[in-house]
Order: structure tokens, then sequence, then C-alpha cells
């Protein structure tokens, strides 16, 4: 009789214990993910492709691979999703040619009750080949004292091709808008423009730079011995170009070239949450002023609508983009998915002190056999840059 | 002490007389003893305490018969009275009757304690009393102020119609907003500037200083601690020595003068206190008090002295940032009377200190050079002399008043300067172009600010009083000097080695005792007419006071000449009346005043602006080669134009007493369009930009020089503020203020008051504006000017009602209150503007039409300001109601602990605002905290 009693309660304890284990699922509903083929991508079809689904909140990732009649149904748990499609499409007429596509999609909600319908519309993937940004260095140092530093800023452009490019022309441009504050702007040309007040152009008639395979060139915001002014910084009088900053903080060396300013001054994020793009200027400087000119507005903090100016490079023209957050303020990329997928970083939270003296730099894909290094380029910093990095020029 | 010779005479025996006399002797109060005649003094008061009997009348009966009153202290003597037994009664309106039999043998304190009547209970207000007959005047005595349990004067604003229970914020300058809604703006000074306070009759004046960093330093410390042209710091003044303070917030008499928005009287307690003891202490800070009065009766001398400390953090768990206050003060009253006139001698010598202090927190920082101190110390004497002739003469009195203060004043701060590149250091003194080094990679900074004001107040008025008729007069003539001067020695850094780095636009050092002296002189004449017309009664009160900056440099538009304030209140009594057996008293009043206020010596004598442009800066990679050169344009912003800012006030109110159940309604309008502000202004400054590339780097045998360079002549347009009169102000509001008779029940009373507040605050002038120096027009910068006149302005509403319950229960010593305070909505909207220049000037000085053509010129499209239309929608921001509770508890006469806790309860509802996009969640902590009193 006691030891029924001793069973009895053991089972009942049991039977508890493993209820409050068990895990409550969170309901689960499916999500269908129509792969849409753009007209200007007219006679190709869907060959494969991956589908990547990661849910922002809890960081948890579902892929599917099941193509069926152009889209795909996965199953998942409630949540608010980013979705990525990377695959290839074929021609469907003469020749096979095949071709890498992407498509992207941010914030896609899953309820857990209905099921949701979202369209993804492809776009051509191709590694341009060109110019690449190998290195931004953009938050400066800070000296023994604990006191920031930034005329040691720079960037690093890299050929990384097989062939002699020329410099000339190029612009550097930093994004207008922050990574870290989504808005929506009006009008919006995010899918065909890179918005940008702070443009600097590399100078030159056309051959007047060129750059070897396989070299970079670098641009100092001051190309001078900083080591003079703070011991961990770094020397930049060896840089190719030399930016021009307001009057007030600007340094110039004679022996270093200046780069053209186009609108305003480069003053680079030092926290991070602006972007970067390369671009070849098309027509003149004074053609691109007028032409370019955006105008927008937007909702801002205070709930108002701010009305603003700006002006806007085509994607066409881009050659590169690097997109810079952080994480815990990261909202959303400024550049088109086409140019850049992904965002790199240097911190991990607003004003992060541990983030100078660190860099974001591109990695190296493979070694040719002579010698030539060449640099990844998927079009997603995420997966191209090293966060965090050690400067490249520093000892 | 007192209790003391009071029991001695109870049981009074030879001994015991014996003991009294040398006890009298070692305090030094013998008298040469008259054979027969003996003093009797006392004082008299409630049972409950602190309420002072004032004005009781007592009579010694026994062989003869002496009678005579106590003064508003409660004190009494009867300076010759005949041996023999007596007995002495005590009677009063206010009190029940007393009676003590003494036996006069010697010179005796009786000391008696009355037992107020329900009238007296009346009379005890812990809110702001609306005194009669003073339109738009509130005053705050002792009562209130024990149960407010106030840290600085500028608790007591929440007393005002208008005000608010708000946490005191004691690490940062304090100023007076009265007559403005809880959402105004900031930078709108003059209103605070123009509020005049005055302590025991003499003006606290701030004319000279000059105590800014403003410029020096790329983050200044200093700036939410700056309160030059901003008036008087609130949080300086103690409460503790108050005895009432009275605030006009309407149009005050034109004796006072100098002032635009207000004046705040403050009377120190004078007289007989026990030595009383205050311990406060809430989240931020902790207070300590003493102070103890004497009033040596058979001198006719007062002598009152007390000691106080505050010390308060920004942030209690962060003790690197904080405030302390200490104040001393020693004040003394004597006089001397006879049958036909009084003079009485009042002095006040005051010292205070006040330190803020800012350091970072090590654990936080490498930067253990950084800190940031600012010290005030004041030391001031203050004189007055009153003669009072007797009622017959027409001069019924004269007073005369002077007081000298001084003021020590330091900023000390350093901090560790990292160049942030190589910088050019331009610190040139003097204008044109010159070589010029680099910046110092890394050094401490060290930045002291030295002010030592010194002001001289020198006063006299005279009062006749005559009847004509039905009408009784009282005229006042009078005159006023006020002398300011600063005799520190302003800045004090080494140039190389400043604090601000990496600015065009800068400021140097200069001393302050270079600046001359400022004088203001101003004569006044008022007539107070009581006027008896039949039943009506008419009190009006009109004068006029004449003010001018005398001996000044006649340059300045303002020098030596009189700004007239003609002011006048009026009040008109209805006849006395009953209504159901109560008492009804109807009054309505209304105002008019011109009130001026002179621009301070940091308005008149600001700093140069220097401007340096940078003309070559070859930083070559041999160091031996590196050049910069900068040529410095050195800006007078002296404003010759500047005048007194004047606002006009009118107001009408009406006051209704039934019953003592008071309702007190005031609407006024106030107009000031010449309030003080800076103004920006623009220069276009030449300079030459020497090119780099036109002289080959690599082959420089020497260091060049700039006539080496081929350069090119650059025009830009720079910024400077100038002070200038372009500050509106515009007020309309009703204030109000409904109080009930204390109920005898329960000892209640309720307050009900509050206020709607409709201002505009707005820019008068035309204003400039540049086109933002990171874009480029022309290839240039700083190359267009536009002038924008637009109807500027921004509407700035509150509506609110505070409801207070207060009981006072002597019997148990216990006072307790609780207010509901609501904040029915603030708004704010801003006047339409089109954000189109009318026009625009270009580099060469012309002013040219801003037309549609030039909104699509690339460049000028610059000018446009674009702003939404939903920029001018109107910000509701709706109810915001907080419980707050008082309360204090006597223990056996000399013990009282008071506790308060302000946000008990709070109903913040989330709104939408008018975007119609943000939602907002409001939250609200309580806040609380006690102070311990001790009357001994």
């Amino acid at each position: 009789m006691k030891n029924v009693k001793i069973l009895m309660s053991t089972l009942l304890a049991f039977t508890i214990l493993f209820n409050a284990c068990k895990k409550t699922e969170s309901a689960r509903s499916n999500l269908n993910a129509t792969i849409v083929v753009p007209t200007s991508l007219a006679g190709f079809a869907l060959k494969s492709g991956t589908l990547t689904l990661k849910e922002v909140n809890s960081g948890r990732t579902s892929t599917s691979s099941a193509i069926n009649n152009g889209a795909l149904t996965v199953s998942l748990p409630a949540g608010s999703y980013n979705i990525v499609f990377e695959g290839e499409i074929e021609s469907t007429t003469g020749e096979k040619v095949v071709s890498k596509v992407r498509a992207v999609k941010d914030n896609v909600i899953v309820n857990g009750v209905e099921e949701v319908n979202t369209e993804l519309t492809l776009f051509l993937f191709k590694t341009q080949e060109g110019f690449v940004i190998k290195e931004v260095f953009f938050t400066g140092t800070v000296t023994p004292q604990g006191k920031t530093y930034n005329g040691d800023k720079y960037f690093i452009i890299y050929n990384n091709t097989d062939k002699v490019l020329y410099a000339d022309s190029l612009m550097i441009a930093e994004s207008e808008f922050l990574t870290t504050t989504k808005r929506a702007y009006t009008p919006d040309v995010m899918s065909t423009d890179f918005t940008s007040k702070s443009i600097v152009m590399i100078p030159g008639t056309g051959k007047t730079y060129p750059v070897q395979p396989g070299a970079s060139i670098t641009v100092a915001n001051n190309a001078i011995n900083h080591l003079v002014f703070n011991d961990l910084s770094v020397d930049l009088r060896n840089s190719n170009f030399e930016l021009t900053l307001l009057s007030s903080i600007n340094v110039d060396n004679p022996q270093v070239p200046d780069l053209d300013n186009i609108s305003g001054y480069m003053t680079m994020h030092n926290r991070g949450f602006k972007s970067y793009v390369i671009a070849k200027m098309k027509g003149t400087k004074d053609e691109f002023l007028s032409k370019q000119v955006y105008n927008f507005d937007y909702v801002n903090s205070a709930g108002k609508i701010t009305t603003t100016t700006a002006y806007k490079i085509p994607n066409s023209w881009v050659l590169d983009a690097v997109n810079l957050s952080v994480e815990k303020e990261f909202n959303w990329i400024v550049t088109s998915p086409v140019l850049d997928m992904g965002w790199t970083y240097c911190g991990k939270v607003d004003s992060d002190a541990t983030r100078y003296g660190k860099s974001v730099i591109r990695k190296v894909a493979k070694t040719e056999a002579n010698g030539r290094i060449v640099l990844q380029d998927t079009n997603n910093s995420t997966d191209d840059f090293t966060p965090e990095a050690k400067p490249s020029l520093f000892k | 002490m007192s209790f003391f010779t009071t029991y001695f005479v109870q049981l009074l025996s030879p001994f015991n007389k014996r003991l009294l006399l040398l006890f009298a002797v070692f305090i030094g109060f013998c008298n040469d003893s008259n054979a027969q005649n003996y003093q009797i003094k006392g004082s008299v008061e409630s049972v409950f305490g602190a309420d002072k009997a004032a004005f009781v009348n007592i009579i010694v009966k026994g062989d003869r018969t002496y009678s005579v009153s106590t003064n508003e202290r409660g004190e009494y003597i009867f300076r010759a009275v005949a041996a023999g037994k007596y007995t002495i009664s005590f009677s009063s309106i206010n009190f029940k009757p007393k009676s003590v039999d003494v036996n006069i043998l010697s010179d005796t304190t009786v000391n008696v304690k009355l037992e107020p009547l329900q009238r007296l209970l009346d009379e005890v207000y812990v809110t702001a009393s609306q005194t009669k007959g003073k339109a738009s005047t509130s005053v705050i005595d002792r009562k209130a102020m024990e149960l407010l349990q106030p840290s600085s004067f500028t608790d007591l604003l929440e007393l005002l119609p208008g005000g608010r229970t708000y946490t005191p914020n004691l690490t940062q300058m304090n100023q007076i907003r009265l007559r403005e809604p809880a959402n105004a703006p900031s930078g709108y000074n003059t209103g605070s500037l123009g509020t005049a306070f005055y302590i025991d009759g003499a003006p606290m004046n701030t004319t000279a200083n000059m105590q800014t960093t403003s410029g020096f330093t790329t983050t200044d410390p200093n700036a939410s601690r700056n309160s030059v042209n901003r008036g008087i710091d609130m949080r300086s003044i103690p409460t503790d020595q108050i005895e009432k303070v009275e605030i006009v917030r309407g149009i005050p008499s034109v004796e006072f003068g100098d002032l635009t928005s207000g004046l705040v009287s403050i009377e120190r307690r004078k007289g007989n206190t026990p030595y009383t003891a205050r311990m406060k202490a809430d989240g931020f800070s902790k207070l300590y008090s003493i102070g103890k009065g004497v009033s040596i009766l058979e001198k006719n001398l007062l002598i009152n002295s007390n000691v106080d400390f505050l010390d308060s953090k920004a942030d209690p768990r962060d003790s690197y940032e904080n405030y302390k206050r200490i104040t001393a003060s020693v004040r003394t009253e004597k006089f001397w009377e006879n049958e036909h006139r009084k003079l009485i001698w009042s002095s006040a010598l005051d010292y205070a200190t006040n330190i803020d202090n800012e350091r970072i927190d090590p654990d936080n920082s490498y930067a253990l050079t950084d800190s940031y101190k600012s010290t005030y110390k004041n030391y001031s004497l203050n004189n007055a002399l009153k003669f009072k002739f007797s009622d017959k003469k027409i001069l019924k009195s004269l007073d005369f008043s002077a007081k000298v203060s001084y003021q020590d004043e330091l900023i000390d701060i350093s901090r560790w300067v990292q160049a942030r590149s190589a910088t050019v250091l331009a610190n040139s003194l003097e204008e044109g172009a010159h070589y010029v080094n680099y910046v110092t990679p890394s050094y401490t900074a060290e930045l002291d600010v030295e002010g030592k004001p010194f002001y001289l107040f020198l006063k006299g008025v005279s009062t006749l009083g005559f009847s004509h008729g039905t009408v009784k007069h009282q005229i006042r003539f009078g005159t006023e000097y006020n002398f300011s001067k600063n005799f520190g020695r302003g800045q004090i850094y080494d140039i190389n080695f400043p604090l601000a780095l990496n600015s065009v636009s800068s400021v140097r050092p200069r001393a302050y005792n270079d600046i001359p002296a400022l004088q203001n002189l101003s004569f006044f004449a008022e007539d107070g007419a009581k006027i008896l017309a039949g039943e009506h009664h008419i009190d009006i009160t009109a004068g006029v006071r004449a003010m001018a900056m005398v001996g000044m440099d006649t340059k300045y538009d303002i020098a030596n000449k009189f700004l007239l304030d003609p002011r006048v209140n009026a009040v008109w009594y209805l006849p006395k009346a009953t209504l159901g057996g109560k008492k009804l008293e109807i009054s309505f009043g209304s105002g008019f005043g011109v009130h001026h206020k002179l621009p301070t010596m940091d308005m008149l004598y600001p700093n140069k602006t220097y401007i340096d442009n940078i003309q070559l800066n070859y930083y070559h990679n041999n160091p031996d080669f590196i050049r910069a050169n900068a040529k410095t344009t050195i800006l007078n912003t002296e404003n010759y134009a500047l005048r007194a800012a004047q606002n006009v006030k009118w107001e009408i109110n009406g006051d209704i007493d039934y019953d003592g159940n008071r309702l007190s309604i005031t609407y006024f309008r106030e107009s000031m369009a010449s309030g003080f502000r800076p103004m920006s202004r623009y220069v276009a400054t030449t300079y030459r930009l020497y090119d780099n590339s036109s002289i080959d780097a690599a082959t420089l045998t020497s260091r060049p020089n700039v006539e080496d360079f081929a350069f090119k002549e650059m025009k830009e347009y720079y910024g400077y503020s100038i002070s200038s009169n372009g500050s509106g102000t515009f007020k309309e509001g009703i204030e109000y203020q409904f109080t009930t008779k204390r109920f005898s029940s329960i000892n209640t009373r309720f307050t009900i008051n509050g206020a709607w507040f409709n201002n505009r605050y707005k820019s008068s002038v035309v204003n400039y504006g540049i086109i933002s120096p990171t874009v480029n027009t022309d290839n240039k910068v700083r190359q267009y000017i536009g002038i924008y006149d637009e109807d500027e302005g921004t509407n700035y509403q509150q509506f609110n009602t505070n409801l207070t319950v207060d009981s006072y229960l002597p019997k148990l010593g216990l006072m307790f209150s609780a207010s509901a305070q609501s904040l029915w909505f603030t708004s704010r909207q801003e006047n339409y503007k089109t954000g189109v220049p009318i026009a625009y000037m270009d580099i060469n000085g012309n002013t040219l039409p801003y037309t549609e053509a030039s909104a699509k010129d690339p460049n000028l499209l610059w000018l446009l300001q674009n702003y939404s239309a939903q920029r001018f929608n109107r910000d509701r921001i709706p109810i915001s109601l907080q419980v707050n509770i008082k309360a204090s508890k006597d223990f056996r006469n000399n013990a009282r602990i008071s506790m308060f806790v302000s946000r008990f309860l709070t109903y913040t509802p989330s709104y939408t605002d008018s975007s119609n996009i943000r939602f907002i969640r409001r939250g609200a902590s309580p806040y609380f905290g006690m102070e311990l009193n001790f009357n001994l």
C-alpha cells in the first residue's frame, strides 16, 4: 500500500515535471513567396535557388529550396522575417545562358494565424569587375589619454581586375540617410539612385591616375604624419590623395594631391551610421549639380514633415557600395540591395567606445597565379567585409 | 533665557531675586536702577507657538495704571513701573483675554501665551494670499513656507497662479518666469532679467555679472549655470530667514524701477526668535540652517543672525556634479523715539558662497584633468535710516538707504585638449595677416574667468500725507542711484593653449575692469489718493519714474536720456453690504504701467568677435618647411543703438469677498516688443587663399614664405552676433484665485487657483540667414545671405487649476495639505512662414530682391527654408494631473517634523500628437523629502 502511494506520487511528480518542461510552440503559419521575374529579365526563367528567412528578433533562420511553380512555401513560427532569395535564371530561348539572381524583402510579418503571401522580384546579380572599396577607416582613433582624434580616417580603393584602371572622375559619396533611422522618404528613389550630400571626386583628365591590377589608392582625411599628434595613430604621408575638409579642420599636405569637393565635405560619420559608394562621374560637375538635385521630404522624429535637398547618384554609376551600421541601432540598408544587400560595422552599440582604431576591410577571395589578390565582392557587405579589423595601414 | 526669568518671578524669594540680579548683570541687561521704578517686559505669543501676538493691549493695574500694546513681533515693554502689586491683563480681538498677577520688586519679564480665537486661525494661509487692494500681488509668509519645505526661493513660485510643483533642479541656473506657461521657450530672458528682487528694501543688482565661458570652450560646462543677462539665480536665495515675500506680477509702484516684468520683495525676520535649526533632506539635497534673533527691548535693539548650508547633487548617484550654498547674515535694527519723531536704523551684513562643481567620474574616463568649478562669493552691507514724524505734520517720513555689495566670482575650467589633427592656431590679438603656428598636439588647458562686480545703491524717499476734502493723499518723492562696475580680470588663460580649437569665429580674453562703470539715476513721484465718495471708496495710486544711464559715452543712443515710466493702479470698493446676514465686499481694480529695463554691462560692452581666415596651410612632410598664415579680422560688436527694453502692461481685476470666502480674477495684457536678444549679423571678410600646388613641394630647399605662392582672393560671409532689442514677448492671460474661509469644524481651507496664459514669443526684427557652409555655391562657400521678414512668432498657451486643501489643527500641532494640480493643457503653435527670403545679399554687399527666378537658381535655391505645412500645426499636450501632499507636525512646541511627497498620484494619459504619427506615453515619478525643525 505504501509502495503504491510512493509510485503514485512519483508518477504525479513526473507528470507535473514533464508538463512543466513542455515547450509552448508558438503558432505557425505558411508563408508563400512568389518569385517574380521582372520584365527587364524577359526571356529568362527561374532555374534554381534558395530562400533564406531570418526572424529579426530571435535571429533564427529557415531555408527552403523547394521551388514549386515559381513559388516557395515555408511553414514558420510567428515573427517578423527578412527574406533573401539567391538563385539562378536560365534563358528560355537561344543559347543557354545562366545568370545569378537575387531578391530581397524585409519585415514580412507572419502572425501564426493566416497564410502570408509575398512577392520577391528578382534582380540580376553580377560581380562587377572594377574598383572596389577595400577598406573604410571611419572611426578615427583615441589618444593614450582617451580623447578622440579624427584626422587619420581614410578610404582604400582597390583595382580588383587584371587590367589597368583609371581613377580619374571616381567619386566617393557618403549616404545622406542613416542606416539607424528608417524613414519613408518621398519621393523614394532608392531603387534607382544613391542619395548623398557629401561627395568628393578624384580629379584628372581621364588618364591622369592609372591604377595597376591589384594596386590600391589611399584617400586620407589629412595626409600627414599623425603619430606626431597621437601615438596611437598612423603616418598617412604616403597616401595617394587627401580630402579637403571644412577650413577649420583642414590640413593640406602639398605633396599629396587633393580631391575635388563636389558637394559638402567628407566628414566621415565616426559612429558608422552612414554608407559609402564609389561611382564614376558621368558628365561635368556643373551638370551633376544642376541635374541631379533631389528634393525630398520625410516625417521627422517630432512627427513633422521635413523637406530637404540633396543629390542623387544613379545606381548605374555606382561601382561598389558598403553599408555601415551598428547592431543595436540597425534599421535598414540605405542602398538598393542590388548594390549591397548587407552591412558591416565597427562597434555594436551607438557611440561604442571600443570602435576607435578599428576599420572594415574587404575579405580576400583568392590569389591568382601571378600573385594578384582578388577581393571578395558578392554585393553583400555582411559576407564580404571583416568588421572591426585592425586598420591595414596601422603598424 | 526669558523662560527662566519668568520662572523666577513666579517663585519669587530673596535668594532667587539675588540670583536673578546676578543673571541680569551677567547678560548685561542691568539698567541704572531708579529707586522705585522698575521695568516690565516680555513677549506675547499664541499657545500654539509660532503665531506672534501683535497689537495686544496690555494694562498694568495696581496703585497706578499703565498701558501699552505689543509691537508687530508680540513684544512689549513698560519702562518705568513703580514697585507694587499689579494685575497685568492682556486683551486682543484675536485672543482670549488673560490676566496675570505680579509683584514688582525689580525689573521683571512676563511672557505669556494666549489662546487664539477662530478669527486668527482664519488668517493662517499656507498658500499664497492675494493682497487686497493691490492687484496681482501674492504674499507668501512663514506659515506657508513651513509647510512648503523649500530648498530655495524657486520652490515658492509654485504657489503663484499658474504655478506647479516641480522637482528642484539645483545644479542649473533657476530663472524666474512670471506669467509664463510651463512650456515657454528658452532664450527669452528679458522677463527674468526684468524681474527685480529686493531684500529688505535693497535691490539685488546683476548688471555687472559677466561670468561666462561661452565661446571659450567647445562644450561649455558653464552654459546651464550661466546667469549673465538672465537676472537673479533664484537657487542662491535661501528661504529660512524670510518672514514674508511679496511678488508683484502686475504693475509695481514707481518706487521700483529698472524692471519690466515683476517685482519680488523679500522681508527677512526681525526680532526675538529662539534658536531655530532646520534640517531638510530629499533625493537630491541636504539643507541645514540655524538662526537666532534677540530683541533687547531696553535698548530698542533687535539683532538677528543666521547661517545656512545647502549641499545638492544633480543625481544622488553622482557626487561629481554638485552645488553648494552657504549663506550667513547679521541684521540689526535700532530705533530712537520721542513724541515728535522716531528714527529707525536697520543694518544688514550678508555673506554668501555658491559653488558649482562638475567633474568627470574618474572611473569612466581617462580625463582626470577635466573639471569645472564656479564660485560666487557675495559680501554686502545694507543700511537704512527711516525718520517717522508725528501724524500732525505733512511730512510723514524720510527714508534713506544705502547698500554696498561686492562679489568675488571665479570660474575655473581645466581640460585636457587634444588636437584632432594638425590644427592651425590662430590667436592674434591684432588685425591683419600673420604667420601662425600649429597647435601643440595635446595639453592641459586652464581657463579662469574672474569677475568682481561692485554695486552701490543709494536711495532717498520722502513721504507726505495730507487730506484735501474727502481725498486723503499720500505723496512720495524719491531718487535712486545705482553704480555698477566689474573689477575682475575677465577670462584668463594662455592664448597659446586655448580650450577651444578649430573655430573660424571666436573670442579672445579681455579684462572686465577695462569696461567703464554703469550709473543709473532715477527720480520718482507718486500720489496714493484715497477718495471717499459717499459709500464708495476709491484708491488711486499714480506715479511716474524717470530713469537714465548717466555719465555714459554719448556714442550710445541710450546715454544720459531719461526714460519715463508712468504707472497707475486704481481700486474701486463698492459700498459694504450684507447678504443673508453675511458681509459682502466687492471691488474692481485696473492698472496701467510702462516699465523699462536698462541693458546690462555685457550687452553694452560685449566682447569682440575675431574671424581668423586661414590663408596658407602648408603642412609639408619635412617639418622644417611647414608654414601657415592667417588673417584676423576683429569685429566690434557694440550696438550703439541698443535701447532699454520696454514692457507695457494693463490689467483689470475683480474681487469678491463673501463671508470670508474670496474670489479674485485678473485679466492682463503685457506687450514687450523690445526685449533683449543676440541678433545675427554677417560681414564679408576678404583674405588670400594661397595655392599649395603653385610651388613644387618636392624641390623645396627652405621654408616657403607667402610671397612664393600664387593666391586667390577670397571673400566670404561670416556671422557674429550683437545685442539688440529684437525679442518680443506678448502676454495675455487670466489669473484667478478662490479661497474659502477656514471651516471651523474641520479647520480646513480650500484654495483654487490657476491661470490661463496665452503668450506669443517672437523675433521682432528682420532675420538674416546664411547658406549652410557645407554647400558649395559658385564653387565657393558663404557667398549669399538671405533676408527674411516673416511674421515670426510662436504662440504658447497653458491653462491650469490647482486645488489645495489645507488643514491647520493647532491643538494637535498639525498642518496638512493636499494639492491636486491639473495642467489641463499646454499648446504651442508657430506662425505660418513661407521660408522664402524677401531679398538676398551677394558677396559684394548688393541687396537684391529674391524672385521666383532666384528660387530656381542652383545657388540661390539654398536660401529657401523648406517648411512643411505641418510645422505650423498646433501641438496640444492634454491634461497632466498630479497630487502632492505635505504635512507638518509640532512636538511640544520646540520640535517640528515635516514631510512632503510630490506627485503622490498622477494622471498623464498618453496621446497622439498633431502629426497623428507619434504616440506619446508620459510618466512621472514621485519625489519626496522631509525636514526636522528645532526651536530651542
